[in-house]
């Protein structure tokens, strides 16, 4: 018979004692914490607390049943501090949001201070959604009505004898689970009595809307965007490309990849022309796919672009001497920024093709461009230093401000002192980059330093310097020879005190042309602005003085310019006024030309009723122009006015 | 060089004893891959009588080399003036030169030719006469200045925006593109009303953005469509300047400035309960007063409060303020409806 060992039964028994402790500890612990909660003086009446509450503006209900100072008494919904507005009552204190809630988990936080004894906190999380099926649904949405009678004007001045105009600005949104769905629209209506050179067109114009739906799961996310977009991909390649189309943007957090896909109409549009924006007619849009790998915790990112389209000539905005062309490009951008903003660093390598007039018989033609750009922000002090190579024939769809034929670097620093702030850059650039024997080389060089003091808040002062020079070599002849320096300088000061703002501002600015044609120019600005800004009255005068001199011929332009405008409004917004002014003077020293011109416009509107019905505010008014040219060389002189009888309403309303 | 270019454009301008073409520019440098307009004047002076010209096109020619034509055709009218019977008249174009034309040319190892039009004289014995434009071939920066292109947009990068009345701040912005190095001249105009005057050396080609001045503002007084130009006066720029719209909506933007007292900015104050104070104002009922580590950024704390001041409680100040670490603060207004309408400045202070 095997012997029993009590030792081992007594080590058993105490293991035993111990591991039921353990598991009793935390079972009475949470009896306990129900006792404390039940016990609490403090509780949470409304909401619920813990369960989903349907509500956009949630009503809160807190009974103390306890004696405390109202005046200690520190409440925190969602870590904002909402004590100085709370209701108090004989029973605790009540508070009703005043704004909407944001779907998601709450947490409210009240501490008292007994009369005597010490602080008691407690905390209450609770959860919202705006509807039965959607977190958040909305829709805030205002129109616009305007009605305009022309009541007396000059003879011949051409204005529509009336015109109506309409717009509804509408936001909506619309939440549920990872999903959410945008759309903002700015949907116009236009009528009058003359044909419009538009836009807007005579009916219904859709100005601009955006819809847009996205998806944020926790592993993937996606993007679906459909109307007036902004395209931003790579420096030399796609770069604030603001036009209609659609957009898809891809993401795995898992892969740290980010996929995305564009198509946009090229010419920039407004109202129902163009369609939706997308197509497949590469003459006459912009499309392309990209991609961005993240590595090391998102602190290395490679990114590729491919993106193809044509363009055609002048849109909406747009004036160009360029005919219809097209291309397409490849772009490769690697950035780094490991040491927290300390050490960025970006490579961007770009193959284009591209075809600068389609009409012709000369093919496209390829090139590439090349960065490399080294940044970074160590305390007060910011450093960048960039080289950069554009092929003569690398032109990309999309973005035409990108300037070919040209290498070079540019050095730039800063330091940011509490009251001292100075930026210097230094650049030197050379265009010719193939040292083509046809042309001449021309080497940019340019300095700039700018410096802003702030020890006196009410006094801020600016300082600005820049130096260019121009200067070819290996020209072909002496037609070809470029000898330039410009020198620009800038300077302001402002006051300012209460509603008073006071500021003056220098420019000057001299080209010398150092080649046989000389052919100099000087311009000096000077700019006064004392402008007195209180809610109900704003007061903007300007005084400019501008004098060009071309030294070649010895004549120099002189340009006087004051301005006025005044705004305000009257018994408590009952009457809103406003005027508004310019007169110029233009003189030239050969007396070629003398002109004075006068434009002036002002309005005073009434507000029939605020919030009629809820959301009607109507208004009557009256608005006028008065604009008047003399053209003292010619002897010629014209004036012209009009005054409008004006019919307007904003509603504004939410669903 | 360059006078031998001149007189060699007055010797060819001159064709015949009987009437004299004058071209003004006679001779322009252009960039080598950028379409560029050129605006040229022919100014004809002829003593036989004619009292008319017609040029059915315009050639791009270098030697016995036709490198492009422009098929449009010009034409012109003389007057005559008595006694003599001196006619004189002139007329003008924009000579936008094709990239293939320059292409052409670089393949004939060329960096000039001209820019030839033939008048056929009427009214007169049959006659024609010839001006001519020198063309020099260039780098974009060694170009003539001149513009090239022009975008005009606000700040949601668009030629179109909707705004609220009396909403402060609207900025448009003008994208130029240009060629060689000169004094831009320009002027911001809404509705036909001069805003001011843009005066700028622009240097070595490339591109330059310039946005409308603070001083006097877009103005968004009246509701309605408004229409903003960007006019350049010099270079002399032939196309039609860009257009944009802004709407501006009948409702009203309300911001009402919320004076800040105390603490003063940039105070130091001991690491206490600190009483922040601010002017009340009679339309607003609730305040948000904002705590800040860098401006611009979320707030780290925010209280609402009905009464212009508020004291820092103990429990926040420890849990989230630091000393000796610099913050910011600032206050948001609310009227009745709960509208955000007042907004101060951001006052600075370091608790010691």
């Amino acid at each position: 018979m095997q012997k029993i060992n009590f030792s081992k039964l007594k080590w058993m028994g105490c293991s035993i004692f111990i591991l039921l402790l353990s598991l009793m500890f935390p079972l009475y612990s949470i009896y306990a914490q129900s006792n404390d909660v039940a016990d609490s003086p403090i509780q949470l009446i409304a909401p619920e607390e813990g369960c989903l509450n349907i509500s956009k503006k949630a009503f809160l209900k807190v009974a103390i049943k306890m004696p405390f100072d109202p005046q200690k008494l520190l409440v925190l919904f969602d870590g904002a501090d909402i004590s100085g507005i709370l209701d108090i009552t004989p029973e605790g204190f009540e508070h009703k949001a005043t704004s909407l809630l944001t779907p998601g988990s709450h947490t409210l936080s009240v501490t008292i201070t007994p009369q005597e004894g010490q602080e008691i906190k407690r905390e209450f999380t609770f959860s919202t959604c705006q509807s039965k099926v959607f977190e958040e649904i909305y829709s805030s949405n205002e129109i616009t009505a305007l009605y305009e009678k022309n009541i007396a004007k000059s003879e011949d001045f051409p204005t529509p004898s009336w015109r109506v105009e309409s717009n509804l600005a509408s936001q909506s949104k619309l939440t549920k689970g990872p999903w959410e769905l945008k759309f903002n629209t700015n949907l116009r209506y236009f009528n009058q009595h003359l044909p419009p050179a538009p836009p807007p067109d005579i009916g219904f114009n859709l100005a601009n809307y955006l819809f847009q739906l996205n998806y944020g799961g926790e592993r993937i996310s996606f993007l679906a965007e459909q109307g007036d977009l902004v395209i931003d991909e790579t420096a030399n390649t796609v770069s604030g490309l603001a036009r209609r189309g659609g957009h898809l943007v891809f993401q795995s957090k898992d892969l740290h990849l980010q996929l995305r896909t564009f198509d946009v109409k090229s010419e920039q549009l407004f109202g129902f022309n163009g369609g939706l924006g997308f197509g497949a007619n590469p003459a006459e849009h912009i499309m392309g796919v990209s991609g961005d790998i993240t590595f090391f915790s998102e602190r290395t990112r490679f990114r590729t672009i491919y993106a193809r389209g044509g363009e055609e000539v002048d849109s909406f905005g747009i004036s160009s001497a360029a005919g219809e062309r097209k291309g397409d490009v490849w772009g490769f951008v690697w950035a780094t920024d490991i040491f927290k903003q300390k050490l960025i660093t970006e490579a961007e390598y770009d193959i284009s093709r591209f075809d600068g007039d389609t009409s012709d018989e000369i093919p496209a033609k390829r090139d590439h461009a090349y960065r490399g750009k080294v940044s970074g922000i160590v305390d007060k002090y910011s450093y960048e230093a960039l080289y950069e190579y554009m092929g003569p024939d690398y032109e990309v769809i999309g973005n035409p401000c990108l300037q070919k034929d040209r290498q070079g670097f540019t050095l730039k620093g800063g330091a940011n002192y509490q009251f001292h702030v100075l930026n210097l850059a230094f650049s030197r650039y050379n265009d010719n980059v193939k040292k083509d024997d046809l042309y001449p080389r021309l080497y940019t060089t340019e300095g700039t330093l700018n410096y802003t003091l702030s020890k006196f808040q009410s006094l801020p002062i600016m300082l600005s310097y820049t130096r260019s020079t121009l200067r070819s070599k290996n020209e072909p002849d002496d037609l070809f020879s470029t000898k330039t320096t410009t020198d620009m300088t800038t300077g302001s000061i402002s006051y300012i005190k209460g509603p008073w703002t006071l500021g003056f501002q220098v420019n000057y600015s001299f080209q010398n042309d150092l080649t046989d044609t000389d052919m100099d120019t000087t311009t000096v600005t000077y700019v006064f602005i004392p402008a007195y800004t209180l809610d109900d009255l704003s007061i903007s005068p300007s005084f400019s003085y501008n004098r060009s001199r071309a030294h070649a011929t010895g004549v120099f332009t002189d340009t006087y310019t004051p301005t006025l405008d005044v705004r305000g409004d009257l018994f408590k917004k009952k009457i809103t006024y406003g005027f508004g002014a310019t007169y110029s003077i233009l003189r030239a020293s050969d007396d070629s030309f003398e002109q004075d011109t006068l434009s002036t416009n002002f309005n005073v509107s009434y507000l029939l009723a605020k919030n009629l019905w809820g959301f009607l505010n109507p208004s009557i008014g009256i608005r006028g122009l008065y604009n008047r040219t003399d053209d003292r060389v010619l002897h010629d002189a014209t004036d012209e006015f009009a005054f409008y009888l004006v019919l307007q309403a904003s509603m504004p309303f939410i669903l | 060089m360059c006078l031998f270019v001149i007189l060699a454009g007055f010797l060819f301008s001159i064709q015949t004893g009987e009437a004299v073409v004058n071209t003004s520019p006679s001779s322009i440098k252009i960039p080598r891959s950028t379409q560029t307009a050129n605006r040229v004047t022919y100014n004809i002076r002829s003593l036989d009588g004619c009292t008319a010209g017609v040029s059915p096109r315009g050639e791009f020619i270098s030697g016995g080399y036709n490198l492009g034509i422009i098929n449009s055709p010009l034409s012109l009218s003389l007057n005559l003036i008595l006694p003599d019977e001196i006619g004189i008249g002139s007329v003008t174009e924009t000579v936008t030169v094709p990239i293939a034309v320059v292409k052409r040319a670089e393949q004939l190892g060329l960096n000039r030719f001209q820019y030839q039009r033939v008048f056929n004289m009427t009214g007169c014995p049959p006659s024609t006469e010839t001006g001519l434009v020198q063309i020099a071939v260039t780098t974009e920066a060694a170009a003539d200045f001149s513009i090239t292109r022009l975008q005009l947009y606000f700040e949601n990068h668009r030629a179109e925006v909707t705004v609220k009345k009396n909403q402060p701040g609207l900025k448009a912005f003008i994208d130029i593109r240009f060629t060689g190095s000169g004094l831009l001249k320009g002027y911001w105009e809404v509705d036909g009303r001069i805003l001011s005057y843009v005066d700028r050396h622009l240097v070595s080609g490339g591109s330059v953005t310039i946005e409308s001045p603070e001083i006097p503002a877009l103005p968004t007084l009246d509701t309605g469509t408004h229409l903003v130009r960007f006019v350049i006066t010099n270079p002399i720029h032939s196309s039609l300047p860009p257009e944009a719209i802004y709407f501006v909506a009948a409702e009203e933007f309300e911001k009402r400035t919320i004076q800040l007292i105390s603490p003063k900015d940039g105070s130091a104050e001991n690491y206490l309960p600190v009483t922040f104070r601010w002017e009340e104002r009679e339309e607003l009922t609730m305040y948000l007063v904002e705590f800040f580590e860098e401006k611009g950024q979320k707030p780290i704390f925010s209280a609402y409060v009905k009464r212009p001041f508020y004291v820092l409680p103990s429990p926040v100040l420890k849990n989230t303020f630091l000393a000796g670490k610099r913050y910011f603060w600032s206050i948001k207004g609310f009227d009745p409806d709960n509208k955000d309408i007042g907004q101060s400045s951001v006052f600075q202070f370091t608790f010691k």
